[in-house]
């Protein structure tokens, strides 16, 4: 990967202030009668590093998706740069712009080829075919992945299709990066080399980053984790406490 | 990497059901290129007959579209020829007749009145043309006397116990006429027991531009008896009901072929959205707009369809003229696959494809990211 010191470009550096804010939302899935997300309130400031943890079914992934605008709460509101999700004039337009998603099944599309599939978000942009092709080979070389640029996701190992996956996600520059278990099929040498490219994100570019995950060590790379239980956030802890979790089940 | 790309992509990703939707799509534009070509075809041979035999206009007996059931007293032509401004009067009769033993059941014969105008427009590849001299002689279409080897001299016996003599053979710009028989319309008459009868008449007239006295004529004949029809040789031609079945038959056998085209491509695209629910999932969670997934869908399916009107056209094209080589069809038809025909054809693989995917297009753009995604 690039050197860890120098700033990605593109991804501008930004001051710590609310950037999302979860108001008593609600998530109730009427045909399993389930309340994933059960009157969670939070605020995540520009630039934090957050993981959001817990056990299966607990409403990580919902809760993520609510805030990634993927879905819809079926009560109360969520609020990005203090405008309300709900009244946003394209949710489209919001994601293609704003949010970034890495997925533990990296979805790379199996017919494009590496530098192919990092641009399949820049058709939301009004960029021309050379400024897609360069801006992809840039994210591709950030994630060390410039040699591979024309393999398809079949010829990948799984590491190099979540490396892929992230370039991705930072093809439109957003404001925050999602991630849902972005180490969950990793090994631990892959998985490291993810977190280390989330932490120069975060530390060189002030990124925001949301990382759902069940494993406390990769938790710990986040300044602050949310605990939800049963749909409810049950408590917060900082960096320090959460070293110290791991620490205490070494 | 442009977004046709990912179109193209998503067309190759399963070959070989993408091949078999375009074979469908094919078939369906092959049948409507093949079909309305030959009807088309058949309708123009009908106007290059009259124009080469120079006929501005046609008296048959009203509401009867086919000249073989219009029947007319052959006292009308003498009339007719009496009227200011009618240069020439040429009665005719048509009928059919069969020869089974060489697989033709549907030949048309014309009675004419031999070393008339209309005789000009055969162009004669062996014999002579009729003569008013004759008795019981024939002339074939070329296409004819070929699949029943009669040349110039043979006896053909156009009814069981009839012997006709073979005295020219002729080529005409009318495909219908190179697979018929022409007689003397005495002959014709006698032989189908027919005396005093005819057809129709075909008129040529001094001012064939002139509006105003193609009118006068026309009034003056419908005033000489009931129930006559005086039509413009484009107008007549038209309302033939050979030429309206052979049209209507065609479009209704291509509507057939072209709903299964559709359907075929509307079941390709629902199975290609199904297997890839996810993969839309991930384009919406990536910002793309329902509409751009409604053009990417539409875009596999119209791809398909005209990869299909492609082969389909070309498929016709070939097999119209293998068609017109078979004996059986007696040169009967003469597909005129111009490029209104084909243009047709091509718009007809753009609306398959367009219907065959917009169904399956919405149904994938309504879709949420995260339904999707959890799929």
């Amino acid at each position: 990967m690039s050197a860890t010191t120098e700033p990605i470009s593109g991804l501008k550096a930004t001051t710590s202030d609310s950037l999302i804010r979860v108001d008593d939302v609600v998530r109730y899935y009427p045909n399993g009668n389930v309340t994933a997300v059960n009157h969670v309130s939070l605020t995540i400031n520009r630039g934090e590093y957050v993981a959001i943890m817990g056990p299966s079914g607990c409403g990580k992934s919902s809760l993520l998706n609510l805030i990634g605008s993927l879905d819809l709460p079926t009560s109360g509101t969520i609020y990005f740069e203090n405008q309300s999700l709900a009244n946003h004039p394209s949710l489209d337009s919001f994601r293609a712009t704003k949010i970034g998603f890495v997925f533990q099944a990296f979805h790379l599309l199996p017919t494009l080829t590496s530098l192919e599939n990092v641009q399949v978000p820049m058709f939301t942009q009004s960029l021309t075919v050379a400024q897609r092709v360069a801006r992809a080979k840039e994210l591709l070389d950030l994630v060390g992945m410039s040699h591979r640029m024309d393999a398809l996701p079949d010829r990948l190992s799984i590491g190099e299709k979540q490396r892929v996956a992230i370039a991705r996600a930072l093809a439109n520059k957003p404001e925050v990066l999602l991630a849902d278990e972005p180490t969950g099929n990793l090994d631990s040498v892959n998985g490291q080399a993810v977190l280390e490219l989330f932490d120069r994100l975060h530390r060189v570019n002030q990124m925001t980053l949301v990382i759902i995950t069940h494993s406390p060590e990769v938790a710990q790379c986040a300044e602050r984790v949310i605990h939800l239980r049963d749909g409810r956030i049950s408590h917060e802890t900082r960096r320090e406490e959460a070293e110290a979790v791991v620490t205490g089940s070494a | 990497m442009r977004f046709y790309t990912l179109v193209i992509h998503n067309v190759l990703r399963r070959k070989l059901r993408s091949a078999l939707t375009a074979a469908a799509v094919a078939i369906a534009v092959g049948s409507v290129v093949s079909l309305v070509g030959i009807a088309n075809g058949f309708k123009d041979s009908f106007m290059d007959f009259y124009q080469a035999a120079d006929v501005d206009m046609v008296v048959t007996r009203s509401g009867s579209q086919r000249r073989l059931t219009s029947t007319l007293d052959e006292s009308l032509s003498d009339k007719i020829a009496a009227i200011d401004g009618v240069r020439e009067v040429v009665p005719g009769l048509a009928d059919v007749v069969s020869f089974s033993e060489a697989n033709l059941f549907v030949v048309p014969v014309s009675g004419l009145i031999p070393e008339t105008h209309v005789f000009e427009h055969f162009r004669l590849t062996d014999g002579r043309l009729l003569l008013k001299s004759d008795v019981k002689t024939v002339m074939l279409g070329v296409d004819l006397a070929d699949t029943l080897n009669k040349p110039v001299g043979s006896i053909l016996e156009v009814v069981e116990s009839e012997p006709f003599t073979v005295v020219g053979i002729f080529e005409s710009s009318n495909v219908f006429e190179n697979g018929s028989i022409v007689m003397p319309i005495g002959d014709l008459q006698v032989l189908m027991g027919r005396e005093g009868q005819i057809s129709g008449v075909s008129i040529s007239v001094d001012e064939p531009g002139n509006e105003e006295a193609m009118d006068r004529i026309t009034q003056q004949v419908m005033a000489m008896e009931t129930g006559l029809s005086v039509r413009t040789t484009r107008e007549h031609v038209e309302s033939l009901t050979e030429i309206q079945m052979a049209i209507a038959v065609a479009w209704l056998t291509s509507t057939v072929a072209i709903l299964i085209g559709t359907l075929g491509t509307l079941n390709t695209m629902f199975m290609s959205i199904q297997e890839r629910i996810r993969e839309i999932g991930i384009l919406r969670a990536l910002g793309w707009e329902r509409r751009r997934i409604v053009w990417m869908i539409l875009g596999e399916s119209v791809m398909i369809s005209c990869i299909g009107g492609v082969v389909g056209a070309i498929a016709a094209i070939v097999l119209v003229r293998l068609l017109t080589q078979v004996p059986a069809v007696n040169g009967l038809i003469q597909g005129r696959l111009d490029w209104i025909v084909l243009a047709q054809g091509i718009g007809v693989a753009l609306l398959v494809g367009f219907f065959g995917g917009l169904l399956p297009a919405i149904s994938a753009s309504r879709l949420t990211p995260a339904q999707a995604l959890q799929n």
